[in-house]
Protein backbone atom coordinates (compact mmCIF):
# COMPACT_ATOMS: atom_id res chain seq x y z
CA UNK A 1 0.00 0.00 0.00
CA UNK A 2 2.97 2.40 0.57
CA UNK A 3 4.48 1.91 -2.48
CA UNK A 4 1.19 2.61 -4.29
CA UNK A 5 0.29 5.65 -2.64
CA UNK A 6 4.21 7.04 -2.64
CA UNK A 7 4.34 10.82 -3.23
CA UNK A 8 0.53 10.99 -2.32
CA UNK A 9 0.17 9.46 1.43
CA UNK A 10 2.94 9.55 3.95
CA UNK A 11 3.16 5.94 6.21
CA UNK A 12 3.93 5.14 9.58
CA UNK A 13 4.23 2.17 11.37
CA UNK A 14 3.57 2.99 15.62
CA UNK A 15 4.86 -0.03 17.45
CA UNK A 16 2.62 -1.12 20.36
CA UNK A 17 3.15 -2.61 23.35
CA UNK A 18 3.19 -6.45 23.29
CA UNK A 19 -0.42 -8.29 22.12
CA UNK A 20 0.69 -11.60 23.09
CA UNK A 21 3.95 -11.52 25.02
CA UNK A 22 6.30 -14.51 26.04
CA UNK A 23 5.09 -13.55 29.80
CA UNK A 24 1.46 -12.91 29.48
CA UNK A 25 -1.46 -13.92 26.94
CA UNK A 26 1.29 -15.93 24.91
CA UNK A 27 0.13 -17.64 21.90
CA UNK A 28 1.31 -20.91 20.00
CA UNK A 29 1.74 -18.91 16.57
CA UNK A 30 3.77 -15.98 17.20
CA UNK A 31 7.01 -15.65 15.50
CA UNK A 32 9.03 -13.26 18.04
CA UNK A 33 9.09 -14.30 21.82
CA UNK A 34 9.25 -11.41 23.52
CA UNK A 35 8.66 -10.63 27.21
CA UNK A 36 6.47 -7.22 27.83
CA UNK A 37 8.62 -3.85 28.15
CA UNK A 38 8.96 -2.77 31.40
CA UNK A 39 11.48 0.23 30.58
CA UNK A 40 11.59 2.37 27.37
CA UNK A 41 14.79 0.86 25.98
CA UNK A 42 13.32 -2.53 26.19
CA UNK A 43 10.41 -1.18 23.81
CA UNK A 44 13.20 0.52 21.30
CA UNK A 45 14.82 -2.76 20.66
CA UNK A 46 11.62 -5.02 20.41
CA UNK A 47 10.56 -1.90 17.66
CA UNK A 48 13.70 -3.01 16.35
CA UNK A 49 12.58 -6.26 15.66
CA UNK A 50 9.61 -4.54 13.67
CA UNK A 51 11.60 -2.92 11.70
CA UNK A 52 13.81 -5.50 10.38
CA UNK A 53 10.68 -7.47 9.86
CA UNK A 54 9.29 -4.34 7.89
CA UNK A 55 12.63 -4.65 5.99
CA UNK A 56 12.53 -8.00 4.60
CA UNK A 57 9.52 -7.46 3.49
CA UNK A 58 10.54 -4.40 1.28
CA UNK A 59 13.70 -6.22 -0.16
CA UNK A 60 11.49 -9.35 -0.81
CA UNK A 61 9.09 -7.08 -2.82
CA UNK A 62 10.82 -5.86 -5.97
CA UNK A 63 8.16 -3.14 -6.41
CA UNK A 64 9.30 -2.07 -3.22
CA UNK A 65 12.92 -2.20 -3.40
CA UNK A 66 12.71 -0.11 -6.63
CA UNK A 67 11.53 2.78 -4.83
CA UNK A 68 12.51 3.78 -1.61
CA UNK A 69 12.95 0.65 0.34
CA UNK A 70 12.69 1.18 3.99
CA UNK A 71 12.43 4.85 4.25
CA UNK A 72 8.90 4.94 2.84
CA UNK A 73 7.83 3.38 6.06
CA UNK A 74 9.29 4.83 9.47
CA UNK A 75 8.51 2.89 12.37
CA UNK A 76 7.94 5.05 16.04
CA UNK A 77 7.15 3.34 19.30
CA UNK A 78 4.54 4.05 21.65
CA UNK A 79 5.56 5.97 24.66
CA UNK A 80 5.94 3.95 27.83
CA UNK A 81 2.78 5.64 29.14
CA UNK A 82 1.19 4.41 25.81
CA UNK A 83 0.01 7.71 23.88
CA UNK A 84 -0.53 6.06 21.15
CA UNK A 85 -2.54 2.77 22.06
CA UNK A 86 -4.83 5.20 24.45
CA UNK A 87 -5.70 7.57 21.98
CA UNK A 88 -6.74 5.35 19.06
CA UNK A 89 -8.07 2.88 20.98
CA UNK A 90 -5.11 1.01 19.07
CA UNK A 91 -5.16 -2.69 21.13
CA UNK A 92 -4.11 -4.84 19.84
CA UNK A 93 -3.39 -3.29 15.96
CA UNK A 94 -5.67 -0.72 13.92
CA UNK A 95 -5.40 1.57 10.95
CA UNK A 96 -5.68 5.05 10.88
CA UNK A 97 -5.49 8.17 8.31
CA UNK A 98 -4.19 12.09 9.87
CA UNK A 99 -4.76 15.01 7.93
CA UNK A 100 -3.46 18.35 9.09
CA UNK A 101 -3.04 16.51 12.85
CA UNK A 102 -7.42 15.57 12.41
CA UNK A 103 -8.58 11.76 12.28
CA UNK A 104 -9.88 11.26 9.01
CA UNK A 105 -10.21 7.41 9.49
CA UNK A 106 -10.14 4.85 12.04
CA UNK A 107 -10.52 1.70 11.47
CA UNK A 108 -11.78 -1.07 12.86
CA UNK A 109 -10.16 -2.97 15.84
CA UNK A 110 -7.64 -5.93 14.88
CA UNK A 111 -7.67 -8.82 14.29
CA UNK A 112 -11.25 -9.05 12.97
CA UNK A 113 -12.38 -5.59 12.02
CA UNK A 114 -8.57 -4.94 10.60
CA UNK A 115 -8.85 -3.90 6.96
CA UNK A 116 -6.56 -2.41 4.48
CA UNK A 117 -9.00 -2.56 1.98
CA UNK A 118 -11.10 -0.19 4.35
CA UNK A 119 -7.86 2.24 4.55
CA UNK A 120 -7.15 2.04 0.73
CA UNK A 121 -11.39 2.75 0.22
CA UNK A 122 -10.41 5.89 2.90
CA UNK A 123 -7.40 6.85 1.12
CA UNK A 124 -8.81 7.25 -1.81
CA UNK A 125 -11.64 9.49 -1.10
CA UNK A 126 -9.39 12.00 0.62
CA UNK A 127 -7.39 12.03 -1.80
CA UNK A 128 -10.13 12.46 -4.11
CA UNK A 129 -11.58 15.31 -1.66
CA UNK A 130 -8.13 17.48 -1.55
CA UNK B 1 -0.03 -4.66 36.93
CA UNK B 2 2.36 -1.82 36.90
CA UNK B 3 1.66 1.75 36.52
CA UNK B 4 1.98 2.42 32.77
CA UNK B 5 -0.98 3.69 32.10
CA UNK B 6 -2.70 1.01 30.87
CA UNK B 7 -3.43 -1.19 33.39
CA UNK B 8 -6.81 -3.08 34.44
CA UNK B 9 -10.02 -0.72 34.42
CA UNK B 10 -11.32 0.08 37.39
CA UNK B 11 -14.03 -2.09 38.82
CA UNK B 12 -17.14 -0.38 37.18
CA UNK B 13 -15.38 -0.59 33.94
CA UNK B 14 -14.54 -4.11 34.65
CA UNK B 15 -18.58 -4.96 35.32
CA UNK B 16 -19.51 -2.74 32.43
CA UNK B 17 -17.21 -4.94 29.82
CA UNK B 18 -17.19 -8.69 31.66
CA UNK B 19 -20.14 -9.84 29.77
CA UNK B 20 -18.67 -9.11 26.38
CA UNK B 21 -14.61 -10.51 27.43
CA UNK B 22 -16.35 -13.40 28.83
CA UNK B 23 -18.33 -14.46 25.67
CA UNK B 24 -14.79 -13.93 23.69
CA UNK B 25 -13.05 -15.56 26.01
CA UNK B 26 -15.21 -18.41 25.49
CA UNK B 27 -15.23 -18.27 21.62
CA UNK B 28 -11.66 -18.42 21.65
CA UNK B 29 -11.04 -21.43 24.56
CA UNK B 30 -13.92 -23.61 22.36
CA UNK B 31 -12.67 -23.03 18.92
CA UNK B 32 -9.57 -23.81 20.40
CA UNK B 33 -10.64 -27.20 20.87
CA UNK B 34 -13.06 -28.34 17.91
CA UNK B 35 -11.61 -30.26 15.05
CA UNK B 36 -10.01 -27.99 11.90
CA UNK B 37 -12.85 -28.41 9.69
CA UNK B 38 -15.11 -26.39 12.19
CA UNK B 39 -12.65 -24.29 13.39
CA UNK B 40 -12.44 -23.06 10.12
CA UNK B 41 -15.99 -22.02 9.23
CA UNK B 42 -16.20 -20.12 12.77
CA UNK B 43 -13.20 -18.17 12.39
CA UNK B 44 -13.98 -18.13 8.62
CA UNK B 45 -16.73 -15.34 9.71
CA UNK B 46 -13.94 -13.41 11.48
CA UNK B 47 -10.84 -13.60 9.60
CA UNK B 48 -9.32 -14.58 6.49
CA UNK B 49 -6.35 -14.97 4.18
CA UNK B 50 -2.87 -15.54 6.27
CA UNK B 51 -4.27 -14.36 9.27
CA UNK B 52 -7.10 -17.28 9.09
CA UNK B 53 -4.42 -20.09 8.33
CA UNK B 54 -2.01 -18.69 11.23
CA UNK B 55 -5.13 -18.87 13.99
CA UNK B 56 -5.81 -22.30 12.72
CA UNK B 57 -2.45 -23.94 13.02
CA UNK B 58 -1.82 -22.07 15.96
CA UNK B 59 -3.62 -22.50 19.77
CA UNK B 60 -4.92 -19.20 21.44
CA UNK B 61 -6.59 -20.15 24.44
CA UNK B 62 -4.95 -18.85 27.31
CA UNK B 63 -6.74 -19.18 30.69
CA UNK B 64 -6.80 -16.32 33.31
CA UNK B 65 -4.23 -14.27 31.36
CA UNK B 66 -6.08 -14.42 28.12
CA UNK B 67 -9.40 -12.72 30.30
CA UNK B 68 -7.14 -10.22 31.65
CA UNK B 69 -5.45 -9.26 28.80
CA UNK B 70 -8.88 -9.14 26.51
CA UNK B 71 -10.09 -6.95 29.30
CA UNK B 72 -7.70 -4.36 28.90
CA UNK B 73 -7.25 -4.52 25.59
CA UNK B 74 -11.28 -4.53 25.43
CA UNK B 75 -11.09 -1.28 27.75
CA UNK B 76 -8.10 0.38 25.76
CA UNK B 77 -9.63 -0.36 22.44
CA UNK B 78 -13.57 1.35 23.44
CA UNK B 79 -12.12 4.58 24.76
CA UNK B 80 -10.11 6.15 22.22
CA UNK B 81 -10.04 9.87 23.16
CA UNK B 82 -9.14 10.94 19.38
CA UNK B 83 -12.64 11.83 17.68
CA UNK B 84 -13.26 11.92 13.78
CA UNK B 85 -13.12 14.79 12.08
CA UNK B 86 -11.42 16.57 15.40
CA UNK B 87 -7.67 17.47 16.08
CA UNK B 88 -6.15 14.59 17.94
CA UNK B 89 -4.68 15.54 21.56
CA UNK B 90 -1.14 15.72 22.17
CA UNK B 91 0.16 12.28 21.07
CA UNK B 92 3.75 11.28 22.39
CA UNK B 93 5.59 8.97 20.21
CA UNK B 94 9.38 8.29 19.59
CA UNK B 95 11.34 8.45 16.60
CA UNK B 96 14.87 7.40 16.69
CA UNK B 97 14.86 7.49 20.59
CA UNK B 98 13.43 11.11 20.83
CA UNK B 99 9.92 12.13 21.89
CA UNK B 100 7.63 13.67 18.81
CA UNK B 101 4.11 14.64 18.54
CA UNK B 102 1.92 12.26 16.64
CA UNK B 103 -0.08 15.54 16.18
CA UNK B 104 2.17 17.23 13.99
CA UNK B 105 3.88 15.00 12.63
CA UNK B 106 5.56 14.23 9.29
CA UNK B 107 8.08 11.93 7.58
CA UNK B 108 11.25 14.02 6.97
CA UNK B 109 9.42 17.12 7.94
CA UNK B 110 7.06 17.15 5.26
CA UNK B 111 3.80 19.15 4.99
CA UNK B 112 1.04 18.06 7.47
CA UNK B 113 -1.57 18.34 4.35
CA UNK B 114 -0.28 15.24 3.01
CA UNK B 115 -2.42 12.04 4.69
CA UNK B 116 -0.53 10.01 7.45
CA UNK B 117 -1.43 6.61 7.36
CA UNK B 118 -0.57 4.93 10.57
CA UNK B 119 -0.60 1.43 11.13
CA UNK B 120 -0.88 0.51 14.60
CA UNK B 121 1.17 -2.98 15.76
CA UNK B 122 3.23 -5.18 17.58
CA UNK B 123 5.30 -8.26 16.67
CA UNK B 124 2.74 -10.43 18.33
Amino acid sequence: MAGDYEGRANFAVVYLEEAHPADGWMTSNVKHQIVQHTNMEQRIVAAAVMETELRNIFTTEPRLAETAGESLVPVLVDSMENHAASTFGALPERLAILVDGELKFLGGKGPEDYSVLACREALDQILCGS
Amino acid sequence: MSARGLDLPDFWSTVKLAPKVTLEWLFITVVDALPRPLKRILLARRLSGPRLERRLNGRAAGGVRMFKALLRISHVSSNPSAQMSQRIPRCTVYKGGLPVDLSNWQPDGGSSSVPLVLNFGSCS
